[in-house]
């Protein structure tokens, strides 16, 4: 399959040997038209018993359980839980912020690639379906979903043309990445989060309260959380390209202090969401980062 | 400063290393691309203050602390207020010395005059001087009895023998005078400005009230200190003599005369004197307990009998009192030799009466030196060249009977000094005709009153009574009547005062000036028998007709002058320019040169100023000021308002002498700038360690928000 692929930026052909055996389940029931491997909220004709029901006019009446009946001398009838496939959304963010690269082997954005790619592979290997949306403060590239490797291609080709421009506003992208993403499905937001936790987690909450399983990888690079500069220097910002001096051998402290602050929001807030809230810094295997959402 | 101590200044560049080590480790700021502004904008006020104020603050600090550390090593020390007070260097000094009349009384806490320790404190000042420095001493009373002194000088030893020779006076200071002299001397010596005055005085109001020295008199860069002589508050109240007056008639041997002091009490509860009189005549001491009322004044007559002609004087002086600046009077006064007394018209008693006797009791001089001396009008001429007399009477008979040549000889006498009575005739001479008309007056008809009529003072005030006032201002001549007179009537204009009146209408005695002389008028005639009038056998009556003959209108023969001590000579009587003073006692000013010339008398004395022919009587009074006028007790002289000076208090010369040298030797600065080097080393340790604590309270400050747990890594994310 990885031959089929060709060699992408973004999904190596060793990455994707790598990635092969990897599962990505989701917590909440799916809906979706397909049968596959995900629990649905529905009942269908799974192997898994959900429950006896009193048989009502309109059943099957092959779904009368006819040893309860002559035990019983009632008609119920057993009910199975439908198993169904599930369609990931990918929503990567492609601000400016994202471009932002130090200490880690990459910058945020081409980590952010990395992942996504990886996540979708990973999907569509196990038989789901998989959709990519970009984001900045709005929605950008709008993939449709695929579930075979052909339909893979384009999204990747889509992650290589990405040029990281523009504010981030995690709150507006998301809110219409609710509206437009139909159906309960899994949600996966690769982004740096960087901007007020209180309008991230409104977001977030969107998406969690419209039923969508919702994974959150925080991806910064070690420099943002470690701050390794050191004297005074013109901190210029990547979004605003606002200037301001810093002596940072006075202030490291409080910045990290700071920063513990603001990643302690937003975790908690992701798990107050109901979100599936995973940090990665951009020095992280890519694997390993996989490994944490298939494990959770 | 020692040689190791020259080697440390030397050093002192290298106090700017900080700053050289600053400049080339400073840091350069470099910009860093970063991806959001989150984590810094709360930071960014705590930032500015710090980048502004801790490394400037730090870099100041090391820089002081090796400034002073290099500065105490190498010895340093205060150069001390040698060159302010103008005692160092080439500088120019002058030295203002008040020598006013309150400068003899007592420095508070001590048993000194003022003065006296003002001198000593000059001598010190002058002795600390550089040898370059150039000096000079102005007093604020200019005293010609002190030694000459020129301007400006760098050599002391005279300065130091000039203050030797300066004594108290009993004047009052002229300050904008001395202080003015001041300044120019510190302007010829230092025209770019610069120099400085010190000015020892006892600031007495009455001298430094008004305007002393303005902002526009002084130089720039010229300083004034002023050393204060504080004064000890008298017990008793000050007694001064106001005036010191002697007749002003022509004083004769064995005529009584008085001297009227005139005494003010200054202080505020009544005090009692003693007056001591002595005069050339009477060596021996007479004493005259006075009792003068708070803040009052009052009169005393002390009486003066000169027994010969010649110059003479009374002294008194005043004690008990509380201030003894202003207890000394000299009078002069000059007594003539005997003089005639021209009667025009036969000897005996039908014609003048008991008036040449009362003139002359002995007839001879004996004992009012005048000498009746009876004439016919035809032998004036002749005596009147030969021996001018003191006094000419002549009926009012003879008065119309003149002839011209006789009246203008009598009208030329009296212009020029000499003294004339008409009266009438005791027999009741008749006139012929009208008297001349120099005279002013004549009388009328004959009045006869049955009932004899008071006679009454017309005017009390007149000099001519003076003799006879009491101290209450009433004149007293006894139980006088009159029976006839002759009513006088007077030209108009002139000029008659009347003396005595009979009624309201009747004029019958009145005295004028005429020239420089003086005529009087009767109209009553002073017969023995009484039936004119009773007033020549009153006691009185003899002493009533001395002024007749020594003249009574004021300022005619005794140029008896007054002055106060300090105040110049303007008024002396007297024609020329040429001027001089004989010292009868006293301040001794024996002096002779043009009148614009003469020095300034600041003592008491009696001196005798002749101008041309004419020799007057000089008194010099002490100033009555010095002994009233409060002292300035603050720091602000309302005389120096206008420029900077700097007050102190100088009562002992020895704690002054101290001072000084204190003040000269400068203060060793070595601990000082070593505790300022461990200040400046103690800041730069808080401001330079690691600021933990700072950036701790920068935290607690920023959030208030405690950490329950530290995420960052990854691996630690699913905990």
């Amino acid at each position: 399959m990885a031959k089929k692929l060709g060699t992408y930026k973004y999904l190596p052909s060793g990455t994707a040997d790598h990635l092969r055996n990897l599962q990505i389940s989701v917590t909440k029931r799916m809906d979706c038209g397909l049968q596959g491997r995900h629990r649905s909220s529905t009942f269908g004709s799974s192997v898994e018993f959900a429950e006896y029901r009193e048989y009502m006019q309109g059943d099957p009446i092959e779904r009368i359980d006819w040893n309860v009946y002559a035990r019983t001398d009632k008609y119920v009838i057993r009910r199975f839980h439908d198993e169904v496939n599930i369609r990931a959304n990918i929503l990567l963010d492609t601000s400016e912020s994202m471009s932002f690269h130090d200490l880690g082997s990459m910058s945020k954005m081409d980590y952010g690639c990395h992942l996504a790619a990886a996540l979708m592979y990973v999907m569509i290997n196990q038989g789901d379906s998989t959709s990519m949306i970009t984001f900045d403060d709005d929605l950008r590239d709008i993939h449709e979903p695929a579930a075979t490797l052909g339909g893979l291609r384009p999204m990747l080709k889509g992650l290589e043309e990405i040029v990281p421009k523009g504010k981030s506003n995690l709150e507006q992208s998301l809110a219409k990445a609710t509206e437009f993403i139909r159906g309960r499905s899994l949600v996966v937001v690769i982004s740096d989060l960087l901007q007020d936790p209180r309008q991230t987690l409104k977001g977030i909450g969107s998406l969690s309260y419209a039923g969508h399983d919702v994974t959150v990888f925080h991806v910064l690079d070690p420099a943002e959380i470690r701050l390794p500069q050191e004297g005074l220097i013109e901190v210029e910002c990547l979004e605003s390209h606002k200037k301001m001096n810093v002596d940072l051998d006075d202030f490291r402290d409080l910045y990290l202090q700071r920063v513990r602050q603001y990643l302690d929001d937003v975790r908690i807030g992701c798990a107050n969401e109901g979100a599936n809230y995973i940090l990665v810094d951009t020095s992280t295997d890519l694997h390993d980062a996989l490994l944490k959402r298939a494990t959770s | 400063m020692t040689i190791g101590a020259a080697l440390f200044l030397g050093l002192l560049p290298l106090a700017a290393a900080p700053v050289v080590f600053h400049m080339l480790m400073r840091r350069n700021r470099k910009t860093v691309l970063f991806s959001t502004e989150l984590f810094f904008d709360s930071m960014k006020p705590r930032l500015s203050f710090h980048r502004k104020f801790r490394e400037p603050l730090l870099l100041a600090a090391r820089t002081l602390l090796l400034l002073f550390l290099l500065l105490a090593l190498a010895r340093m020390a205060f150069p001390g207020m040698g060159s302010f007070l103008g005692l160092s260097g080439d500088q120019a000094v002058v030295v203002v010395i008040d020598n006013s009349s309150s400068m003899a009384g007592q420095v508070a806490g001590g048993d000194r005059t003022k003065l006296s320790v003002a001198l000593e404190g000059a001598r010190v000042l002058l002795k600390n001087m550089d040898e370059r420095g150039q000096a000079a001493v102005v007093l604020l009373v200019p005293d010609p009895a002190a030694a000459r002194f020129g301007g400006m000088t760098t050599d002391k030893e005279n300065l130091l023998n000039f203050l030797e020779s300066i004594r108290v006076t009993e004047a009052t200071g002229d300050t904008a005078r001395s202080l003015l002299r001041a300044t120019k001397l510190l302007k010829d010596v230092a025209p770019a400005g610069g120099g400085s005055m010190h000015i020892f005085t006892d600031v007495q109001e009455a001298e430094w009230t008004g305007t002393a020295l303005a902002a526009g008199d002084l130089d720039a860069g010229v300083s004034v200190f002023v050393h204060r002589l504080p004064s000890a508050e008298p017990d008793i109240p000050n007694v001064c003599p106001l005036r010191a007056e002697l007749s002003a008639r022509r004083i004769l041997p064995n005529q009584p005369y008085s001297l009227q002091l005139l005494l003010r009490n200054d202080g505020a509860r009544d005090v009692q004197v003693r007056v001591n009189r002595t005069d050339s005549e009477h060596p021996l001491m007479q004493t005259v307990p006075v009792a003068v009322g708070a803040g009052g004044q009052k009169l005393v007559k002390l009486p003066v009998q000169p027994k010969a002609a010649g110059r003479h004087w009374v002294r008194v002086r005043i004690e008990g009192d509380g201030f003894d600046g202003d207890n000394r009077v000299f009078v002069p006064y000059i007594c003539e030799n005997k003089g005639d007394i021209f009667f025009l018209g036969a000897k005996g008693t039908g014609t003048f009466g008991l008036l040449p006797l009362a003139l002359s009791p002995g007839g001879d001089g004996r004992f009012t030196s005048l000498v009746p001396v009876y004439l016919e009008p035809t032998e004036l001429q002749g005596r009147l060249q030969k021996t001018p007399p003191m006094l000419v009477v002549m009926t009012w008979a003879m008065a119309s009977s003149l002839d011209a040549s006789t009246s203008a000889l009598l009208d030329q006498y009296t212009q020029q000094g000499g003294h004339l009575m008409v009266l009438p005739s005791v027999d009741g001479g008749k006139s012929a005709g009208k008297p001349p008309a120099w005279i002013g007056a004549n009388v009328g008809p004959l009045q006869s009153v049955p009932v004899s009529l008071p006679l009454r003072i017309a005017s009390a005030r007149s000099e001519f009574w003076s003799d006879l006032r009491g101290l209450d201002g009433r004149v007293r001549i006894g139980n006088a009547f009159a029976s006839k007179y002759h009513p006088l009537s007077f030209v108009q204009d002139s000029g008659y005062e009347p003396l005595l009146a009979i009624g309201e209408n009747h004029q019958i005695l009145a005295l004028r000036k005429h020239g420089k002389g003086q005529i009087v008028v009767s109209g009553l005639a002073f017969g023995r028998t009484g039936a004119w009038s009773t007033l020549p056998r009153q006691k009185s009556f003899l002493v009533m007709v001395q002024p007749v003959a020594l003249g009574a209108a004021s300022g005619l023969v005794n140029a008896n002058v007054s002055i106060v001590a300090g105040q110049p000579m303007r008024l002396m009587p007297g024609e020329g320019n040429e001027l001089s003073i004989t010292t009868l006692l006293g301040d001794q000013v024996d002096w002779s040169g043009l009148r614009d010339q003469s020095p300034l008398l600041v003592r008491s004395g009696a001196y005798i100023v002749a101008m041309g022919q004419r020799e007057s009587c000089l008194t010099v009074m002490p100033s009555e000021r010095e002994g009233r006028s409060p002292f300035i007790e603050g720091d602000k002289v309302e005389g120096l308002a206008g420029i900077k000076y700097q007050i102190s208090t100088l009562s002992d010369e020895d704690d002054f002498r101290g001072d000084l040298d204190k003040s000269l030797a400068g203060t060793g600065l070595f601990l000082p700038l070593l505790l300022l080097a461990l200040a400046c080393m103690i800041a730069e340790g808080l401001l330079g360690s690691p600021a933990k604590k700072w950036k701790d309270s920068v935290a607690a400050d920023s959030d208030d928000t405690p950490w329950s747990v530290t995420p960052a890594g990854p691996d630690k994310e699913r905990s």
